[in-house]
């Protein structure tokens, strides 16, 4: 109940600072009604850039850090391309979290959407575990203690099932210590993890006729154009070596990215173990979150009239959900074309009834009759 | 029609959606909006489940079924680009467009279909502008409806918008 009314009261935020918003700016540029397009935006940002600097990059312990020093001072547009890289990942993250948020508060994730929120759970999974690997291929004297105290994490894993910590740490490092295996491990964690994505955003999409992948352009040009003037702003840092012994043993102190590393302070300050169990019990929340209220579903599932549907296919394009389908109507005389529902898809929201100029599909509680027979009440 | 609304306020109908500004504050218990008791309300889940022919038959009135003719029709969604549906209060629109064509043809104002779009919270907004639209349709001279042609069905798909849409 606590939590109902945290939900109700954020959502009433939300919309208030939506209708402020949209006081100063035309309402069809709001980002706020764009967050996970602006996200995508970001993630093809890091596509191309990501590539460049694939071209340049050594995945060997001895030549990562010189690779990437290289690729900053020599290569034209290097330290630019590195800048850009690193900011739309931050900015893809910050994005994807508003997004659930936006989405878990305006009470965007349950019944229907199960499959996008559970997608873009594992997608949230994707882009973090990318951007933690990303900070791993620099090797500087902070990819090696990110890479010290993820393996100390991994290694917790014991706890539950004994040898489970020490096969996955070996599976990260590729071997029991850091050799010449390791940074290709690293590079392949951040490469292929990212390539996944593209397989969960389908899935992230699969339900929705016409998703909103792109923000408009006004809001493209303002994201894209954010990230390079940070990117100008604030060029990315330069550390020691990890090769240096007397570096690694002097550096104490370091920048870390608040969004992707915030789990390496918390790890120094309390336990590796503890950030691993909490990161744990968080994304088994997030997966479960659209479980927890028992769902009214399957009661109000549209539903066609076959004898009055004439195959217009009217309903199947404005169906927001994909959830309406024209199959073959070979007995009819004169109609080719059939409308069917798939229930699982249905989002119960009545968008096909207000399409259909035939009665021919109807929400069985608000059938046409029934809406008639209010209107005919409401002037009697 | 004319007799009935002299002296009385003009008698309306609102289709809500159930995800805008559908509160107890600005619904009543007997249907109606607050401070509106002529202006009364069908509870949609979607602005976009409104079909066009339903909006048609208050305002025309269809003796077949036994609908009167109202005074004029509203529709509430939620806020452009926040639907909870996606793109239901966008059809909303679009759908509107095309039977206000078919009704000035038939000699109807269409200005006499009012489109809101408010969101959850926004109640004494949306009340707003409901006064407003009520005081627009008490000024608005009396609509002479053509004569029906035929058995026309109430709502053509889309032959209206072919000719004046785009």
């Amino acid at each position: 109940m606590l939590l109902g009314r945290l939900i109700d009261r954020v959502h009433v935020w939300i919309v208030t600072f939506d209708k402020f918003l949209n006081r100063l700016i035309p309402q069809e540029f709001n980002p706020f009604y764009y967050l996970g397009g602006i996200t995508n935006l970001f993630w093809v940002l890091l596509i191309p850039t990501g590539v460049f600097l694939w071209f340049y990059y050594t995945p060997s312990p001895e030549d990562a850090y010189a690779s990437v020093q290289f690729l900053s001072n020599e290569v034209p547009y290097g330290a630019a391309m590195r800048a850009i890289h690193r900011y739309a990942g931050d900015a893809m993250l910050i994005f994807a979290v508003l997004h659930l948020l936006r989405n878990y508060f305006t009470d965007r994730y349950r019944r229907f959407r199960d499959l996008p929120w559970l997608s873009g759970a594992v997608l949230l999974l994707l882009v973090m575990i990318a951007g933690m690997s990303g900070y791993l291929l620099v090797w500087d004297v902070r990819s090696l203690r990110i890479a010290e105290l993820t393996t100390d994490a991994l290694l917790q894993f014991n706890a539950f099932i004994p040898g489970l910590g020490t096969a996955l740490a070996g599976v990260f490092l590729g071997g029991d210590q850091v050799n010449r295996e390791t940074l290709a491990r690293f590079l392949g964690l951040h490469i292929a993890g990212p390539a996944l994505i593209f397989f969960f955003l389908w899935m992230h999409y699969v339900r929705l006729h016409r998703p909103k992948i792109w923000p408009p352009a006004f809001v493209t040009l303002l994201a894209i154009g954010g990230v390079f003037v940070v990117s100008g702003l604030v060029p990315v840092e330069t550390l020691p070596p990890a090769n240096d012994p007397v570096a690694v043993a002097t550096t104490t102190t370091y920048p870390v990215d608040l969004f992707f590393l915030w789990g390496y302070p918390l790890m120094s300050w309390i336990s590796p173990g503890a950030v691993a169990a909490g990161t744990l019990l968080l994304l088994v929340v997030i997966f479960f979150a659209p479980y927890y209220v028992p769902q009214k579903r399957y009661i109000n599932i549209a539903t066609v009239v076959d004898e009055n549907c004439t195959g217009c296919r009217l309903c199947e394009i404005d169906c927001p959900f994909d959830a309406i389908a024209m199959v073959d109507r070979p007995d009819h005389p004169r109609y080719k074309l059939l409308a069917i529902v798939y229930d699982n898809k249905c989002a119960e929201c009545g968008i096909c009834v207000g399409a259909c100029p035939f009665a021919a599909i109807e929400l069985p509680l608000l059938s046409d009759r029934k809406v008639e027979e209010e209107i005919k009440g409401a002037l009697a | 029609m004319s007799g009935e609304k002299a002296g009385g306020e003009p008698r309306i109908i609102g289709f809500l959606c159930e995800w805008a500004s559908d509160g107890p504050d600005v619904v009543t218990r007997d249907m109606s909006l607050t401070g509106f008791p002529n202006v009364k309300v069908i509870r949609m889940p979607c602005s976009g489940m409104v079909k066009p022919a339903w909006l048609q038959a208050a305002i025309q009135g269809d003796a077949k079924k036994g609908i009167e003719p109202a005074d004029g029709v509203l529709t509430l969604g939620c806020p452009m680009g926040d639907c909870h549906f996606n793109e239901g209060n966008f059809l909303c629109v679009e759908r509107i467009a095309r039977l206000s064509t078919r009704l000035r043809n038939r000699k109807i104002n269409p200005e006499r279909i009012g489109q809101f779009y408010h969101g959850a919270t926004e109640g004494a907004a949306f009340l707003a502008d409901v006064g407003r639209f009520v005081e627009k349709i008490r000024n608005l001279p009396e609509s002479t409806p053509a004569p029906e042609k035929g058995a026309r069905p109430a709502a053509r798909p889309a032959q209206a918008e072919g000719s004046a849409g785009r």
